[in-house]
């Protein structure tokens, strides 16, 4: 509760500074001093379970570790972030404030016992991400990214609504806790309940991106600012999942045999959809979008096989981790080339040593590739598939995570092994940027080393 | 304590690797030649260990990955030091062999070379699976940026193709791995132990064999799962190449005896047939087209893949005979054709072609180079006398026991194997200097020393062969009795 509480002071303080040209340097490190609290304040309450505002949230470590990561991959987005806010002309401020009021609404979505709180969160989230979506003003595909989200998002938002509105209509309460009972005094669950759940699986189907409800990622996520793209695809995506699964898993177990299939065909459609279609891309910045819908297929396995939420967190993290590395390199080249194709990554290894070394490694880990975390991500994800008879799933997985190493390493081919034809002029980033990048790339390592470090944790 | 032996050389070379990427130039290179040879001298003293001791106390494990039950378990065993002999005696060669080339980038490339080879041996030690295939991976990685950034023509396709293809049949093999896992009694593990000790139907344990076997035959490569690996040899870098058919093929080989036996043994001598019959055709058709070729590196890598499927074949016949050709031979493959890589960069880098038809008369003008040449391809044809006898004898004489017909055919491959290597040197050594081979020099001293190695090492095996019989024979009687118990597992 504390992190929310301060999150929102600090919102409404940089809203306000923007009245008294507050410089862009201070409104940044103010924004990380402040999210770098809440962080702290969170971490506070581990091994603290309590309920607060009226037992809508519930503190727990499941909460408290993914709101943990929500807020670590923000802070080191933050640090990787200069080249998005020092091009914004007017109202920084204004977007600060708004990225911070986005994690109030996802710090909602972690720990939310009452489906009105994941409703709100959901909504403090998105409207948010609505207006920094287009935060590019006068960018065509930027406007065009923020009205398809907003016109998807309000849409899928009303069928959300009507999930909740159903499931409170089958068993009369918000609360979690209330609906299991009221579905535990029934043998068999009601048609509304069951219509009600159906509503709420294709409403957070479409908030983390699953397929058949993808639709709108790729085209969002290319025409938002890099900056953007790269908080969607992380750490708006964690607490997606992180609400599914505390939904799914507290709620909705008993009628269980009605959604595991669903979720089955959703894992098998996202994974092959995004690692397929990421195939024929061109631009790096597509091709990340495309692979984050694979990723979320991942993830959902952990929704399909349940039992272990170490296992989302684990591959929440080297996903998140290996994003921040990866787009703090793209944004750089972004901004050094004016492209983000494939090409524009031609012969970075002359250009910058150590930006085309921090790809690789964020590349190696999205790919799987042992010493990564990105491999354990996926062996904890698979055994526990495998440990549940999903074997064809299995398969079938594997047979993407092939394809998925196949783009991945177009990219480092080109670095690598291609030469840029337009420029070779060296490429100088600030040292804080790279050191925030190494930090990255080092704790893919770590935890590729010894993931007992984080899978233990919870 | 005597488990660090084992440690320091699985560990050493990525010591050495961190000094060398810290270097640059020339230094990275005396660095690196340097720590080659202490890596020789700690295999030796390891070796020495492992007779004085035997393999119980040189082992070391400790808990790694707890909540997945993964240990770090490393351990030699008879097959395992042969190995790492070979991976080690062949690190200073190779590095010594490229001593007086200009390299771009050379710290990365020297590091790249002590890293795979630490990940090879530690192929050769893991007791765990998922260790085994941390490693099994880890070795990929900069063999792939070696042959990608210091090869030749089309290296970006070639090498690509190389690398989807393997890692294509490494994480069919990781489903199976983990499949293991989940099968494994009470707390599970990945633990060489404990897969000893699993009960699975037949129908898992046939799904189980080709799933490792396709990572494997991959590896080595077996037909029809080949078509990488002639484009890579060529495009590779010499070393590079060296490295893959010297070393890291036998990871394949080793993959077999250490895992595919325990993990498939109820169904294996059921399923071994067809991939017997894969083999055969490998060293057959290995042998056919090694004939047609006038590239020298293909060659080469054509004629690997003769001696390769013959190694599989002693594999897939397992019996104690084939068994212990099959170590033998892979010590001498390794050796040889890591010297006939090495020939063939001495040529390229002075002729600049691998043609054998526009080479000719180098006899005249390298001496020495003749004759080591001719000791390394006897030894290649298995010439007695020569280390590729002894290995060659024991996996044809073994797989007459298995099935006659099947023997003469790979027996075959023996005669083509004398007349495309004669061939080859006849052309490229023999006859009239001409335009291309006019100014060939004499070899370099650090040439030259890198070819004395290979042909002691040629000679010595051949008169002495006794000595990794005497290394390794328990483990293959090991081997074949875990094989041939043919327990009915209950389920």
């Amino acid at each position: 509760m504390e992190s929310i509480v301060i999150l929102a002071l600090l919102g409404v303080f940089l809203m306000m500074s923007g009245l008294y040209s507050i410089s862009r340097k201070s409104a940044h490190w103010i924004t990380i001093g402040g999210v770098f609290a809440a962080f702290l304040a969170n971490a506070y309450n581990w091994e603290y379970k309590h309920a607060v505002f009226n037992n809508m949230l519930i503190i727990d470590n499941y909460g408290v570790a993914f709101g943990g990561t929500i807020l670590a991959t923000t802070l080191g987005l933050l640090l990787v972030s200069t080249y998005f806010f020092d091009k914004i002309e007017n109202y920084v401020t204004e977007h600060y404030a708004l990225l911070v009021f986005a994690i109030v609404g996802m710090l909602c979505m972690v720990t939310f016992d009452n489906l009105s709180m994941l409703f709100i969160g959901i909504e403090i989230m998105s409207v948010c991400l609505y207006i920094l979506a287009g935060s590019k003003k006068k960018d065509v595909s930027s406007n065009e990214a923020a009205l398809k989200y907003f016109l998807m998002g309000s849409f899928t938002t009303g069928i959300l609504l009507m999930g909740i509105a159903l499931v409170y209509g089958a068993t009369g309460s918000f609360y979690l806790s209330e609906i299991l009972r009221s579905m535990a005094a029934h043998t068999e669950p009601s048609p509304l309940l069951l219509a009600g759940m159906l509503f709420l699986l294709v409403g957070m189907g479409f908030k983390v991106s699953a397929a058949p409800f993808h639709f709108w990622t790729p085209d969002v996520y290319q025409g938002s600012p890099s900056f953007v793209t790269a908080f969607m695809s992380t750490v708006v995506k964690i607490a997606g999942f992180a609400a599914f699964f505390r939904l799914f898993y507290i709620c909705f177990t008993p009628v269980e045999h009605y959604w595991l299939n669903i979720v089955w065909v959703m894992i098998v459609l996202t994974i092959s959809i995004g690692s397929i279609t990421a195939v024929r891309q061109t631009s790096v910045k597509r091709l990340l979008a495309f692979s984050s819908i694979a990723h979320a297929g991942y993830m959902l396995i952990t929704v399909l096989t349940g039992a272990e939420s170490a296992d989302l967190l684990f591959y929440s993290v080297a996903y998140a981790t290996a994003s921040v590395v990866a787009f703090g390199v793209l944004m750089v080249v972004e901004s050094e080339t004016g492209s983000d194709e494939i090409s524009a990554f031609a012969g970075l290894v002359k250009r910058n040593k150590s930006l085309a070394f921090l790809f690789t490694i964020a590349m190696a880990s999205m790919a799987g590739l042992p010493l990564t975390a990105g491999f354990f991500a996926k062996v904890f994800v698979l055994k526990s598939a495998l440990l549940e008879g999903y074997n064809y799933l299995v398969i079938i997985a594997i047979v993407n995570a092939i394809i998925g190493i196949y783009y991945y390493f177009k990219v480092i081919i080109a670095m690598y092994f291609k030469d840029n034809e337009t420029n070779n002029a060296e490429i100088t980033v600030s040292g804080l940027y790279t050191v925030s990048l190494f930090v990255g790339a080092a704790l893919i390592i770590i935890l590729g080393l010894y993931p007992d470090l984080l899978y233990q944790l919870v | 304590m005597n488990n660090l032996f084992t440690l320091s050389v699985l560990f050493f070379p990525i010591l050495a690797a961190l000094f060398v990427f810290a270097s640059s130039g020339n230094l990275s290179k005396k660095i690196a030649l340097v720590a080659g040879l202490v890596q020789f001298l700690l295999s030796l003293v390891l070796l020495a260990k492992y007779q004085e001791l035997g393999p119980l106390l040189l082992e070391f494990k400790m808990s790694w990955i707890g909540s997945l039950g993964v240990n770090f378990h490393v351990g030699i065993d008879g097959a395992g030091i042969i190995m790492v002999l070979l991976a080690s005696f062949l690190l200073p060669i190779i590095l010594l062999s490229t001593y007086q080339k200009e390299i771009k980038n050379a710290n990365a490339f020297y590091g790249l070379i002590l890293l795979m080879t630490s990940a090879m041996i530690g192929v050769f030690m893991a007791y765990d699976l998922i260790l085994f295939y941390v490693f099994w991976e880890a070795a990929l990685i900069p063999i792939y940026f070696i042959a990608g950034y210091w090869g030749g023509e089309d290296r970006a396709k070639v090498t690509f193709k190389f690398f989807i293809y393997t890692i294509l049949g490494s994480l069919f093999m990781l489903v199976a791995i983990i499949y293991v896992y989940v099968q494994t009694a009470g707390n599970r593990s990945f633990d060489y132990t404990a897969i000893q000790h699993l009960h699975l139907t037949m129908q898992e344990q046939t799904w189980l064999f080709w799933a490792f076997f396709l990572a494997f035959a991959i590896k080595l490569p077996i037909f029809p799962f080949h078509t990488w690996q002639p484009t890579t040899y060529a495009t590779a870098p010499s070393s590079g190449s060296a490295l893959l058919s010297g070393v890291m093929l036998k990871m394949g080989v080793f993959g077999i005896l250490r895992w595919l036996y325990p993990i498939s043994k109820s169904v294996f001598s059921s399923n071994a047939d067809i991939a017997v019959v894969l083999a055969a055709i490998g060293v057959v058709y290995g042998a056919v087209l090694a004939l047609k070729q006038d590239d020298f590196k293909k060659l080469i890598a054509y004629s690997s893949i003769s001696h390769v499927g013959l190694i599989a074949v002693g594999l897939f016949v397992a019996n104690e005979l084939t068994l212990q050709g099959v170590l033998l031979q892979s010590f001498a493959h390794g050796i040889n054709v890591v010297g006939l890589f090495i020939i063939a960069e001495i040529i390229e880098s002075r002729t600049g072609t691998r043609k054998i038809s526009e080479l000719g008369g180098i006899a005249s003008k390298s001496p020495r180079l003749a004759i080591l040449f001719l000791i390394i391809l006897l030894g290649s044809v298995a010439l007695p006398l020569t280390n590729g006898f002894p290995g060659e004898f024991l996996l044809l004489s073994g797989t007459f026991g298995f099935n006659p017909i099947l023997a003469a055919t790979v027996g075959l491959s023996v005669i083509l194997g004398a007349v495309y290597s004669l061939r080859a040197y006849q052309h490229v050594i023999l006859g009239e200097t001409n335009a291309i081979t006019e100014k060939f020099t004499e070899l370099k001293t650090s040439e030259f020393i890198s070819l004395v190695a290979i042909c002691i090492a040629v000679i010595a095996f051949g008169v002495y062969p006794q000595f990794l019989v005497d290394l390794s024979s328990e483990d293959v009687s090991g081997f074949v009795k875990l094989i041939s118990s043919t327990s009915i597992c209950v389920k």
